[in-house]
């Protein structure tokens, strides 16, 4: 199958098949938002096999949230589930990573990872204050943008970001001085 | 450079880590599919249960059972028995215990009280009530794109009425199974399955008895050829969990066995699998780890197995365990974890934790 068509598999008879226009309507949205969700939900996990796994779930979810992801919007359904799942626990693959610490930390993306002094220090935060400083800075959202985006209050969003700026300051701070 | 600025670099310098294959989409559309059979089953199985229940209290009720004014004869209760299938009447053929091969992993399922050992080139996980292993060469779906993958699930009622005919007995692991072959891509077991839903020590009254029920399912017979022994032998390492046995930890020898002890073992062997593990402790120590780095991983580093040292202060229904954590970076953390039982008919739960005190 080519990156640039998603074959969904032909009608098929019997209550125990979900709805082929919402599962259609699902694949639009999949290849239209998939690798923009793919990203973020890296940046709140650090780890791509899990973020391909969260995303996975959150479309699911998508589906079966019918007409409350009209209602809040694909984008802002899809990234509050990520965040959520993350948050409790629904981490398909994270076993596979965690039975190979070792593979994990020799390969290409950690090892220049355990380089960059930021990136490493943003891996520290809790899933909600990545999720909160990645819209805010890496995708420029005005703090109300990510209040609808993550369907928190705007103090909430001030508080998390307060909180993981301070964080990486003392964290960068203390590496630096040392 | 400002931190705010430093922050946009570090996510750009990284924005291309994750690359999207949409291949994924197979998994989705398979996952969906799974998830929408799920959802039916349990509504179908919850309107029974009302169904039974609204039967069960109008015939209880003391109004039932005044007379009517109706003075015809009255029914008869009968037994209800159900008449095991000719196959299920056999007892099991001897096929066994096959030793684990060296270098497989070991896998628990805490929610459904099984252990499995998986080849070290495979890959597995939970969604929406299954789990699912699979070799790592294929991405996942094997209902729409190549693979080969195993699911089982738990259902309720005997073995013996899941089984399609012609079925073959057989014994996994000391447990009796029925195997039977849906379609030449697919093998099914209903494995017997014992232990009372959530480790009580007793089961409810109107518990049922509880099926594994195991799919082998191929996506063509090249792959089918090529896996399916293999998924067999995989199959044959399921057996019963109860927490007796730690599978991604240590518990000192000779000091476990007892129910806290095996509390604590599926708590922490749930962890380790990164699923499960919220519904064995209680919002106190749900708070603990809310605010201390994570259940399953502390800030993003991830579990991967556990020390317990034996109980330290213990009563009979209350237990501190000294608990290493050991996370994949090489950290550890240790815990003092409190198991407790509330009430002698429900399963101890973790009830409280503490890190640097004894």
């Amino acid at each position: 199958m080519s990156t640039g068509e998603l074959a969904i598999r032909g009608p098929r008879i019997g209550v125990f098949e979900p709805s082929q226009k919402r599962l259609q309507q699902l694949g639009i949205w999949f290849q239209a938002e998939y690798p923009t969700l793919l990203r973020f939900a890296y940046f709140v996990t650090g780890d791509a096999t899990v973020a391909e796994d969260l995303v996975q779930d959150a479309f699911v979810r998508v589906y079966r949230a019918g007409g409350q992801v009209e209602r809040e919007g694909l984008h802002s359904y899809a990234r509050k589930t990520i965040v959520n799942l993350h948050r409790s626990g629904f981490r398909r693959a994270a076993r596979e990573r965690a039975a190979r610490p070792d593979e994990a930390v020799s390969s290409d993306t950690a090892a220049y990872a355990l380089r960059d002094e930021m990136w490493n220090a943003i891996q520290t935060l809790s899933p909600r204050q990545r999720a909160v400083i990645a819209l805010r800075y890496y995708q420029d959202m005005k703090e109300r943008d990510v209040a609808d985006a993550l369907g928190m209050s705007i103090g909430s969003v001030k508080k998390h970001a307060d909180r993981a700026m301070t964080k990486l300051r003392e964290q960068l701070g203390n590496r630096r001085e040392s | 450079m400002s931190l705010e600025d430093e922050v946009r670099e570090a996510f750009r310098k990284h924005d291309d880590d994750a690359q999207p294959d949409m291949r994924s989409w197979n998994a989705v559309e398979k996952k969906v599919r799974r998830a929408h059979k799920q959802r039916l089953a349990y509504s179908s199985a919850l309107s029974l249960v009302i169904i039974a229940a609204i039967a069960a209290a109008v015939t209880l009720s003391p109004r039932a059972k005044e007379s009517k004014g109706f003075s015809g004869p009255t029914a008869t209760p009968t037994s209800v028995t159900s008449t095991p299938t000719e196959t299920s009447s056999a007892s099991p053929s001897p096929s066994p215990t096959s030793p684990i091969p060296v270098g497989w992993t070991a896998r628990v399922g805490v929610q459904a009280a099984f252990a499995l050992a998986i080849p070290a080139d495979w890959k597995g996980g939970w969604f929406e009530g299954t789990w699912d292993f699979e070799p790592k060469v294929f991405p996942g779906g094997a209902q729409d794109g190549p693979g080969f993958v195993i699911t089982i699930t738990v259902e309720p009622g005997n073995y013996d009425q899941y089984a399609k005919s012609p079925s073959t007995t057989t014994s996994i692991q000391g447990n009796r199974a029925l195997v039977w072959h849906p379609s030449t891509l697919e093998t099914d077991y209903a494995i017997e399955w014992f232990g009372c839903p959530g480790y009580t020590p007793s089961c409810s009254s109107n518990f049922e008895t509880r099926t594994l029920i195991v799919r082998a399912h191929a996506s063509d017979e090249q792959i089918n050829a090529k896996y399916s022994t293999l998924g067999d032998q995989v199959i044959r390492t399921i057996k019963n969990y109860d927490g007796t046995d730690p599978v991604h930890g240590t518990f000192p020898a000779g000091t476990q066995g007892d129910e806290l002890s095996k509390a604590l073992v599926r708590f922490m062997d749930a962890r380790i699998e990164g699923i499960g593990a919220d519904a064995l402790m209680s919002s106190k120590a749900a708070d603990f780890y809310n605010k201390q780095g994570g259940l399953y991983d502390l800030n993003g580093r991830i579990a991967v197995s556990y020390d317990i040292e034996g109980p330290k202060n213990k009563s009979d229904t209350a237990e501190n365990f000294g608990v290493t954590m050991h996370y994949g970076t090489g950290d550890t953390r240790q815990e003092l974890i409190t198991v407790q039982r509330e009430n002698p008919g429900a399963a101890p739960v973790i009830e409280n934790v503490c890190t640097g005190c004894d």
